[in-house]
């Protein structure tokens, strides 16, 4: 007993020292973090409250009328409803192509590498610079997606121009962008499959590719199939580059998206009181998705 | 009896590196043999090619019969076991187990999950497949688990379930892929009878992956010695351990690892070491042998004689049932080791100076290419010493 009282009473000052050690090394990170993280977000939801303006001196507190004005805002629930079919239209077909592009690299014996590159290129490339190659691309009377579909006896298609189809345009190229990116996570989750698996899979019988996938493959990519969908889902969600150089909302706003309204209201109107309020919902949006995703799917897919 | 599986000349090579060379067995139906060699020396990769999940270069496999050298794993009815279960981690024991039934039993549309269920004959073969595989879990004692996931359970259990999953389907080998390297040595040692017993059971081949001599050593009918892509040797467990035909599977085979001294065959046939007469009867030319005495056969005292080796003990490790006496040959410098009974080791505590003598049928002689040199066939009565 007074041999372990000794031993507590040499350690606890030591102890105390290693704390305060802690707290000098997480202090800058943490100082960090306030200054460009909580303390800007607890203003712009205390913002979004009121109707300030940029460059007004006085504004007045609207408390939970400013939310309500958003919502019946049709221009606002335009570009929610626009930003959800956007990502209704990239998010699965991304994470498919990623996926059956990965499943086709890694079953590749040679050219792993340059096919890998090559869908990985968009993910790379920036995005300004390649919308005026899209815009090009999707031109309605010299840009050759058209050019093709002519050439095969299929009427040609405003893509860009047209309110029907600029959210399909947009979404195409979308696409475009997240594959290469969901592709290498694919593939970075397929390495690490245990190769015991398929061998036990042989083994106990099964035969064709089509059963191997849905035996092994598939359940055991879970974990990174809920990485990608999230990943992309938020990604989608923000789009914002391609509908400003492509687009700019319209053509009659139909392709207003969330991100580029507040841009708008914040910094084309200055009114930053309602883009507050609009980033608010933007970001309570990502929350909800976040949640869903880790506290709903995340039981279904971890086995360990 | 017609052997059940054969294995004819077969050759594999990743690259320019041998893995398999020239490897030939006939496995007797019902018979457990156990592979077992160093890391590295192919063992694994002669399972996975029997198995069907890697091709031979050259060299055919045979079951009961019949050539599968060409057909892949999922048709040649054999069931394996790995050393990491491999047990598919998203499904239920009872799912898991029930897998490979499903796979032969039920084609793709019966398998689906709900649809797959209208048909009454779909039905019925289900219900079948739910009490084989009950059957079987209760022959493995592992019932209470048919609902866990394999996250849910011990290695132990895990690796219960793994012998579960190939078992059910009654196949017409097993395979066995170092099955009981993750678990701990006790559990070890349990799970060894277990997997004997179940063999027993079944009553088919099994090809048994091993590193760890005790497990071939202490299941196996017969065992091959790997090494370097080869079968140096395969025989029962007393024959490979008493009567090893090489030096590398004297070497390779007994913990503590068998003593080896350099030696010579002398013009009458006399086998000596630093000119003690160890072996007598041998015949052929005069040259260099390799010696191998296993430290049980080492038998220590303290008073010379004209046949013993004089050595010099080092140290004593006493280990409960025995004691291990490390000792230094003079003549060379080389270690032996020798193992004795404590009440044999009470007497040489104090002593550093020691006579070593052993039997003249123990004394295994092994030319230089690593070959044994057989004795001839004159009954050897006469001992090398005369150790008290």
């Amino acid at each position: 007993m007074p041999r372990e009282l000794a031993t507590t009473a040499r350690i606890l000052p030591f102890d105390r020292r290693e704390r305060s050690a802690a707290w000098w090394l997480c202090a800058p990170t943490a100082v960090l973090m306030l200054a460009l993280l909580v303390v800007p977000t607890l203003a712009v939801l205390a913002l979004s409250f009121t109707d300030a303006e940029l460059g007004v001196r006085e504004f007045s507190f609207l408390g939970l009328d400013a939310y309500r004005d958003l919502f019946t805002d049709r221009a606002f629930l335009g570009a929610f409803r626009n930003t959800a079919i956007y990502v209704a239209l990239v998010a699965p077909a991304s994470v498919v192509l990623g996926l059956v592009l990965a499943l086709l690299i890694e079953a590749e014996v040679s050219g792993k590498a340059f096919f890998r590159s090559v869908y990985f290129l968009p993910v790379v490339s920036l995005t300004v610079a390649m919308a005026s190659v899209w815009q090009y691309l999707m031109h309605p009377s010299f840009g050759p997606m058209n050019l093709v579909l002519k050439a095969v006896g299929l009427p040609g298609v405003n893509w860009l121009g047209s309110s029907d189809n600029v959210l399909i345009a947009l979404a195409l190229i979308g696409i475009w962008q997240a594959v290469g990116f969901n592709m290498v996570l694919f593939l970075a989750g397929l390495t690490a499959i245990n190769r015991d698996l398929y061998a036990a899979a042989e083994m106990d019988g099964v035969r064709s590719g089509w059963s191997r996938f849905w035996t092994v493959t598939w359940p055991m990519l879970g974990p990174t199939t809920l990485f990608v969908v999230t990943i992309t889902m938020i990604n989608a969600v923000k789009v914002f580059e391609t509908v400003a150089t492509l687009t700019q909302g319209g053509p009659s706003k139909a392709s207003e998206v969330l991100l580029y309204t507040i841009y708008k209201e914040g910094f084309v109107y200055l009114h930053i009181g309602v883009a507050s309020a609009m980033a608010i919902v933007f970001v309570g949006v990502l929350l909800v998705l976040l949640l869903v995703q880790t506290k709903v799917l995340e039981k279904q897919v971890h086995y360990s | 009896m017609k052997p059940a599986l054969v294995l004819r000349n077969l050759v594999k090579s990743f690259g320019t590196q041998g893995i398999l060379n020239e490897i030939s067995l006939d496995v007797a139906p019902g018979e457990f043999i156990a592979l077992v060699g160093p890391s590295g020396c192919g063992k694994s990769t002669l399972l996975k090619v029997v198995a069907g999940l890697e091709r031979a270069d050259a060299g055919d496999v045979v079951l009961d019969g019949a050539d599968v050298t060409d057909m892949r794993a999922a048709d040649r009815d054999m069931a394996m076991v790995f050393q990491s279960y491999a047990l598919y981690p998203h499904l239920t024991v009872r799912q898991n187990i029930a897998l490979p039934l499903a796979m032969r039993r039920l084609n793709g549309f019966e398998r689906l999950p709900l649809i797959g269920a209208l048909k009454a004959s779909t039905r019925a073969k289900r219900t079948a497949i739910m009490r084989d595989v009950e059957r079987t879990a209760e022959a493995l004692r592992i019932t209470e688990l048919l609902d866990r996931k394999p996250a849910e359970m011990s290695g132990g259990q895990r690796q219960r379930v793994a012998l579960g999953r190939a078992v059910v389907r009654r196949p017409k080998a097993f395979l066995m892929d170092e099955p009981l390297s993750n678990l701990d040595a006790a559990l070890r040692v349990h799970m060894r009878a277990e997997i004997v017993s179940l063999h027993r059971e079944a009553g088919v081949v099994t090809l048994y992956v091993t590193h760890d001599q005790e497990e071939a050593l202490g299941m196996a009918d017969r065992v091959a010695v790997m090494i370097g892509g080869k079968i140096l040797q395969i025989a029962t467990p007393e024959a490979i351990y008493h009567d090893p035909n090489h030096m590398n599977v004297a070497g390779f085979i007994g913990s503590p690892k068998i003593n080896f001294l350099p030696g010579s065959i002398t013009h009458n046939g006399g086998v000596t070491h630093a000119g003690r007469l160890l072996k007598s009867g041998l015949n052929g030319p005069e040259r260099k042998v390799t010696l191998g005495i296993r430290p049980e056969h080492l038998r220590l005292h303290t008073d010379a004689s004209q046949h013993a080796i004089p050595l010099h003990l080092n140290r004593l490790e006493f280990l409960g049932s025995e004691v291990i006496a490390h000792l230094t040959d003079p003549s060379d410098g080389s270690r032996l080791i020798a193992r004795l009974q404590p009440d044999e080791a009470r007497d040489l505590t104090h002593r550093s100076a020691l006579y070593a003598s052993a039997s003249s049928e123990h004394v295994l002689v092994f030319e230089s290419d690593g070959t044994r040199v057989q004795a001839s066939r004159i009954p050897q009565q006469e001992t090398a010493s005369h150790a008290a």
